[in-house]
């Protein structure tokens, strides 16, 4: 088995296109983890600087004629003034972007953040994102399948057609031996560059961990192996290398963009998306409501909390903070709603991605990054215990109008911390599965290859 | 052509697909309009009834309003999954559209979005090059280029004869899928005249599009001798049209043009409104100045004696200086977006999908400049009703008093959003030089596949 396998190595090096097509692929895989770990690298630079002081309260301009609230406005600027981030995993390299998409940077405040859109929405621009980044993850799980097709394509079926396969059938016992071979040495030379690439994104990226780039790296194998397996498959059909390389391009094509697709049809059917649009109208609903019953909801405040002394002319400030606490009450439970259903949908999508390699690995890279919908929503869940508890430190002091001592800042609420890992076993066991099905069906049809 | 079993397999999963796509993106581009007008119905009847209140109060409750997109949109949805669904508007502050449908599925579309416009522009030109990788090849391989070499036939006539062969089997093979498509986009949508025009542009150009692929297949086809090889290579040039070469100029693009985050956006807009443009003084002195002009307007020496709301009066010179302060810095931001999108016209070079993708969505409504001309038409409205809310508060109350109230006849009188989208000429403008580079691709590829005729050896 050595002999062959050096034999179709130096096979595989003395035909200049092959080394074209690894050139290019390299080529392009390189210019994605350089860029993508670079720019992770500066994700979390940026999250490491100072907070800017844009909180709600800060800008008189726009309180334009809001009265003073005494001692209260300091306090009242500090429950103002503080950032979450949602915590960056080791493989952000992988998926960088998606960052952007998902409001990852939360103001905590006694305001509801769902009702303005400058605490929580991203800024990007929407043309950049619709042609699509360089997300090391997603281009390796476009490249890397077209890059398996144009090294093993019609390699039976070319010699079919030249006449050499009928030579190698007469010559070797077990011509299978001699295309397993052929595939082993084309899994080698796809996998080099897509370990060094993942390797390179990695040592860019200043956060990245072993974990990550371990568990990336298992999948990168597992991903390689089912589209060699798939590639040897379609070398057992009786058909031209032409319809071969369409064939696999059709499958290529399938895998990548129409399973997710149907998936995702599938996934929206057994728990539909809530629409954004009708949870407007039920904030609106909610908006008002709270707005009509602002007095009676300032009063019983102050009923709940006996230990607060009643401000008598309370500025505008503290006469809405009820109502705003009220509001953020009704509207959280709402807008959690599409968090639960984006979890449920990346959970489901998780269960099936055996089906699709390539969403696979945007699932494998979403979990390694931290930015998967199940983290997302802990993360909303934790963001929201932990504002509970802020405005519990801070609210009363603002509505006392006394404010909160100095001394007493030490002893603020902090955000419990999210895990500092995810597992993406569930996906490379749901894909090595995939690949072992597909590499079974190969070896009991082996014999197949012995047809001149 | 017409006797290749290719045609009839192609033809038929092109239907297939395309008709699909087509009516999936048809069904989830009327729900999403219902849905637009229903949820902005109900949002401006929350308006109407909101009871008595301080006009002030009311205007703060704000009006949501909703871009009415063009039928085409079921085409391309363009930008649609990236821009927000929604504009708020609210006193004080300019907002950015919310709630993009992306961040809520964002898994499905990461490759590309799944609609008509997808198969249009990246999978229509693999069925090109499918059809045409072994035009030439193939006659080399079989022998037959040799025998229609010694008869005398014109190389430059043989090929075009190949090429509009191939064109005519293209379009016989795309025909039905587009004439069924049309029809089903006249039977859902009530489609206006400048609709057509946009309908009939965009056909125009995707044909363009396509002779661009198929001179290009053909010449390869010549270039080289084996059929694997040609095919190799025009894989090769379509995923570095298709997929590479978007992500290459959206990547550099970020590089080279780079745009505020969200935080420092705001922050940037904030601290220009409280420490005043150029030379324009800090917002307390402006507040001080205007003052003094409002007292001596009326002619009195005390706010309190003013026969008007002193507070309405002073928030809409607020409000004013923070509308040019934030048409400042959203155009500041828009042009840095339009002069990403120009950058991004660099990768065209690598193939014409990216100049063909801007064109189908700028055509179809859904490119950044309909978003901008949407969003200005929004923020007039946003002067208008909240001018008038400052009006109701500033007549019904004077000097320091804030008792102004309006009432639901009041809320009922401001008149809903009505949006006029722009003409074609708007977007055939805008599309000029995505044209531009598409014609260059076409003339190249002409150019190309004359000289080959002259090189074409048997």
């Amino acid at each position: 088995m050595m002999g062959l396998l050096q034999a179709e190595w130096l096979r595989f090096i003395r035909n200049p296109v092959n080394l074209w097509v690894i050139a290019a692929f390299f080529t392009l895989l390189a210019a994605s983890a350089l860029w993508s770990g670079l720019a992770a690298s500066e994700f979390r630079a940026k999250a490491l600087q100072p907070q800017h002081q844009t909180g709600n309260s800060q800008v008189r301009a726009e309180m334009h004629d809001a009265p003073a609230i005494g001692k209260a406005g300091d306090t009242a600027k500090l429950a103002d003034s503080t950032i979450v981030r949602l915590p960056a995993l080791g493989g952000l390299a992988l998926s960088v972007r998606q960052m952007d998409l998902l409001g990852s940077e939360l103001r905590i405040s006694t305001r509801s953040r769902y009702t303005d859109g400058r605490n929580s929405d991203q800024l990007f621009n929407p043309l950049l994102r619709e042609l699509g980044l360089l997300d090391f993850a997603s281009i390796l799980a476009l490249l890397l399948p077209l890059t398996v097709i144009a090294l093993t394509y019609g390699l039976v079926q070319e010699d079919r057609e030249r006449g050499v396969w009928r030579l190698v059938c007469a010559q070797m016992p077990r011509p299978w031996q001699l295309v397993f071979a052929a595939l082993a040495v084309r899994l080698a030379v796809v996998l080099m560059p897509a370990v060094a690439a993942s390797l390179l994104a990695f040592m860019l990226d200043s956060g990245s961990t072993l974990y990550a780039t371990t568990h990336w790296l298992i999948f990168v194998g597992v991903f390689t192996g089912v589209w060699i397996t798939m590639s040897g498959l379609f070398l057992l059909l009786p058909v031209s290398s032409g319809a071969a390389a369409v064939g696999l391009l059709g499958v290529w094509l399938v895998t990548t963009f129409a399973v997710p697709a149907g998936l995702s049809w599938a996934a929206n059917g057994m728990q539909p998306m809530p629409s954004r649009l009708e949870a407007i109208v039920d904030i609106r609903r909610v908006q008002a409501q709270t707005s009509k019953q602002q007095a009676e909801l300032l009063s019983a405040w102050y009923r709940a909390h006996p230990e607060v002394a009643p401000v008598k002319e309370p500025s505008r400030e503290i006469a809405g903070l009820p109502a705003n606490l009220e509001l953020d009450s009704k509207v959280r439970p709402l807008m959690y709603r599409f968090d639960e259903v984006r979890k449920a949908h990346f959970e489901f999508m998780e269960r099936w991605s055996a089906l699709s390699p390539g969403l696979a690995a945007v699932l494998a890279a979403d979990r390694l990054a931290g930015i998967d919908a199940p983290r997302y929503a802990e993360y909303i869940e934790a963001a929201n215990q932990f504002e509970d508890r802020w405005r519990v430190f801070f609210v009363p002091g603002i509505m006392a109008q006394q404010g909160i001592p100095s001394s007493d800042h030490q002893q603020r609420p902090v955000m419990k911390p999210l895990p500092t890992a995810e597992t993406v076993w569930t996906v490379i066991l749901r894909q090595s599965l995939s690949g072992i099905l597909l590499l079974l069906a190969l070896i009991i049809l082996r014999k197949q290859f012995g047809r001149p | 052509m017409l006797r290749d079993g290719r045609l009839l397999v192609l033809a038929f999963s092109v239907f297939a697909v395309l008709t699909g796509f087509f009516l999936a993106s048809v069904a989830e581009h009327q729900q999403v309009q219902q849905e637009k007008q229903a949820v902005g119905a109900t949002a401006k009847e929350q308006w109407d009834t909101q009871g008595v209140k301080n006009p002030h109060a009311a205007a703060h409750f704000g009006i949501y309003v909703f871009k009415p997109d063009s039928p085409l949109a079921s085409v391309d949805p363009g930008l649609r999954q990236y821009t927000g669904q929604t504009l708020w508007l609210e006193p004080h502050k300019r907002n950015g559209a919310r709630f993009s449908p992306a961040a809520d599925q964002g898994l499905a579309g990461r490759f590309g979005q799944a609609s008509a416009g997808f198969v249009l522009y990246a999978l229509l030109p693999l069925l090109v090059i499918a059809l045409a990788f072994n035009a030439v090849t193939q006659e080399r391989e079989q022998g037959t280029l040799r025998m229609l070499h010694s008869l005398g036939v014109s190389a430059t006539k043989l090929l075009l004869g190949k090429f509009i062969g191939l064109l005519l089997a293209f379009m016989v093979v795309l025909l039905p899928a587009m004439g069924g498509a049309i029809v089903i986009l006249y039977q859902n949508f009530d489609l206006a005249g400048d609709d057509s025009l946009r309908l009939f542009a965009l056909s125009g150009t995707f044909f363009m599009y396509y002779a661009v692929f198929a001179a290009l297949a053909m010449s390869t086809s010549i270039h080289f001798k084996s059929s694997r090889l040609a095919l190799f290579t025009l894989l090769a040039f379509w995923s570095g049209s298709v997929l590479i070469a978007p992500r290459l100029g959206a990547a550099a693009a970020e590089m080279m043009v780079p745009t505020p985050g969200a935080t420092a956006f705001w922050a940037g807009i904030k601290k220009d409104i409280q420490q005043g443009l150029d030379n324009d003084g800090d917002h307390d002195a402006r507040e001080a100045l205007f003052k003094a002009q409002v007292l001596k307007q009326y002619g009195v020496a005390r706010v309190e004696d003013l026969p008007v709301g002193y507070a309405a009066l002073n928030r809409n010179f607020n409000d004013g200086y923070s509308e040019r302060v934030h048409a400042l810095h959203f155009d500041r931001l828009r042009d840095a977006f339009e002069r990403q999108g120009r950058f991004i016209h660099i990768a065209s070079l690598l193939g014409p999908s990216i100049a063909m993708r801007s064109v189908s969505m700028t055509l179809s409504g859904m490119d950044l400049a309909h978003q901008r001309h949407f969003e200005d038409a929004a923020e007039h409205y946003r002067h208008y009703f909240i001018g008038l809310t400052d009006d109701w508060d500033r007549e019904r109350s004077h000097g320091t008093e804030r008792g102004a109230q309006g009432h639901d006849a009041d809320w009922g009188s401001v008149k809903a959003f009505s949006y006029a989208p722009p003409s074609v000429g708007f977007a055939l403008h805008h599309a000029l030089a995505d044209l531009l580079v598409l014609l260059a691709w076409l003339v190249a590829a002409l150019t190309w596949l004359l000289f080959s005729a002259k090189r074409l050896r048997p």
